[in-house]
């Protein structure tokens, strides 16, 4: 077994008296990609955002590196987040190279442009951001976690509101940089084609763990009717047969 | 023109507001940004309440102005965060109470109370040197505090919870920006009053937004917008003998109009 740079033990969350997510248990080796899969409401961001330390847990423990989320500190440096959507005031005038100043003060321009190049967004430093496309702004925030050098990326259904062919195109150059940079991912999606395509592990949830590993095992027909609803008719593709 | 230059208290003034309308757009562009105009209304008028509370207690006025607004300020956002309460609707509530508990301490208060009008409306032409020293210190310092959490204010206002996930302390970074803005618009109204400290906040802030998509460039415009409307409201003033706050006021507000009209498709 590999580095264990995320680690989950029986994490609860509530809100207002409400489970949110009742005791997940994960762990998350060094170089993997971890998707959390499940139906709308079932606790996927939630978890996401525990993970980050953005949200409080009732019970259960939450590391990085070791480290519990709480007293993270500096290693917060080593995380990237890739929010789903960018939802910022539109009133905010606000160029490309200044969102990236804004973290990075010290990155060259021409670090800048490489970076907005590798997430396939080149040519757009000095666009106002609320000119930009949905798509294209989540790629500025793809370059901008890569400018940080991260260990550690988190995704939240990052091509919410892309079309087909871009959130594919999105996913290959997530994948490509994972590679390069030997990123570790995490990221939430309901899109089970994406799973199958990009994950090495992946996590069910309905409020409470439902399966957790590699996806030819732990995604079997049963396991995603329990996810998605017994309703859920299972098709397989005849060249995607075992 | 060079004239009245001679008098000293052109001098101070002119200082003053020229340092006063250049600092305060600085801190302007992130209220109008991060849509916190009412917020810094409501301090304003909260000092109205801290000085009457002064009076009572026979406190020193700046201190306990100033303890007075930032603790409204604080109250405020601790309200947000412990409600689902809309934020304007809080601010409201807040508002109200200063305003009443500000009239009841009045009440309590035998007699005129000059101090609480030279609040209210200010004069910037009366201002003895001790107050230009105190404008440039102010100044000076809100200048440094603005530059040094320039970028992490940014980061918050783009995206919180992504600013927070890569390790910027969003509750610190609006905690020190409150309590910068508190501080400022109190130690404003004594020099020029409630409502000329409110307008150089916004006014020069929201010219500059009507013409650029550039931060860097809405907050270098809304400073020499507010330099410049101090300079030319002096003078106007001097023109036509009328109220210099006034005028310092009616002149940023003829840039914001040709903002409107510049303002780019």
């Amino acid at each position: 077994m590999g580095e264990v740079v995320v680690e989950l033990k029986d994490v609860t969350v509530e809100l207002g008296g409400t489970r949110l997510i009742e005791g997940i248990t994960m762990q998350v080796e060094r170089g993997s990609t971890v998707a959390i899969i499940g139906p709308n409401g079932a606790g996927k961001t939630t978890l996401l955002r525990a993970v980050l330390g953005l949200v409080p847990i009732a019970s259960g423990t939450i590391t990085l590196f070791g480290t519990p989320i709480g007293q993270l500190g500096d290693l917060r440096k080593r995380l990237g987040y890739v929010p789903q959507r960018l939802e910022y005031d539109r009133y905010l005038p606000l160029t490309v190279r200044e969102m990236l100043h804004a973290y990075l003060p010290s990155v060259s321009s021409a670090r800048m442009e490489q970076a907005l190049r590798e997430a396939g967004v080149h040519q757009l430093l000095n666009h106002p951001i609320g000119k930009l496309s949905g798509g294209q702004l989540q790629r500025v925030v793809i370059a901008l976690n890569l400018l940080r050098e991260p260990e550690i990326l988190f995704l939240d259904e990052p091509a919410t509101g892309v079309d087909i062919e871009g959130e594919s195109r999105f996913y290959d150059i997530i994948e490509r940089l994972r590679q390069e940079h030997h990123l570790t991912v995490v990221l939430v999606s309901h899109d089970l084609s994406v799973v199958t395509r990009y994950a090495t592990q992946v996590l069910c949830i309905n409020r409470r763990l439902l399966c957790f590993g590699p996806p030819a095992e732990a995604l079997d027909a049963e396991m995603i009717r329990l996810v998605y609803g017994h309703d859920t008719t299972v098709y397989t593709h005849r060249e995607h047969q075992p | 023109m060079m004239d009245i230059l001679q008098y000293p208290f052109f001098q101070r003034a002119l200082i003053a507001a020229v340092l006063l309308g250049f600092s305060l757009p600085l801190i302007g562009v992130f209220v109008v940004t991060r849509r916190l105009s009412f917020f810094s209304e409501a301090v304003a008028h909260s000092a109205f309440t801290g000085l009457a509370l002064s009076a009572l207690l026979a406190t020193p006025a700046l201190p306990t102005v100033i303890s007075f607004a930032v603790l409204v300020a604080f109250a405020i956002v601790f309200t947000l965060h412990r409600t689902e309460i809309p934020s304007d609707t809080v601010i409201g509530v807040y508002l109200a109470l200063c305003a009443g508990a500000g009239i009841l301490l009045l009440g309590i208060l035998q007699g005129y109370q000059p101090s609480l009008f030279q609040f209210l409306f200010g004069d910037i032409l009366a201002l003895a040197w001790e107050d230009v020293w105190l404008v440039v210190v102010m100044c000076a310092g809100s200048i440094l505090a603005m530059l040094a959490m320039w970028n992490a204010l940014l980061r918050v206002s783009v995206h919180r919870e992504m600013a927070m996930a890569m390790g910027t302390s969003a509750a610190r970074v609006d905690v020190m920006f409150l309590v910068l803005l508190a501080v400022m618009v109190t130690l404003s109204l004594k020099l020029i009053g409630i409502v000329l400290a409110s307008a150089m906040l916004l006014i020069p802030a929201a010219a500059a937004r009507n013409l650029t998509y550039s931060f860097r460039t809405m907050a270098v415009a809304a400073c020499l917008i507010g330099g410049l409307s101090s300079v030319l409201g002096l003078y106007a003033s001097y023109w036509f003998g009328t109220a210099s706050g006034s005028a310092i006021i009616l002149t940023a507000a003829v840039f914001f109009i040709l903002s409107v009209f510049a303002r780019r498709a």
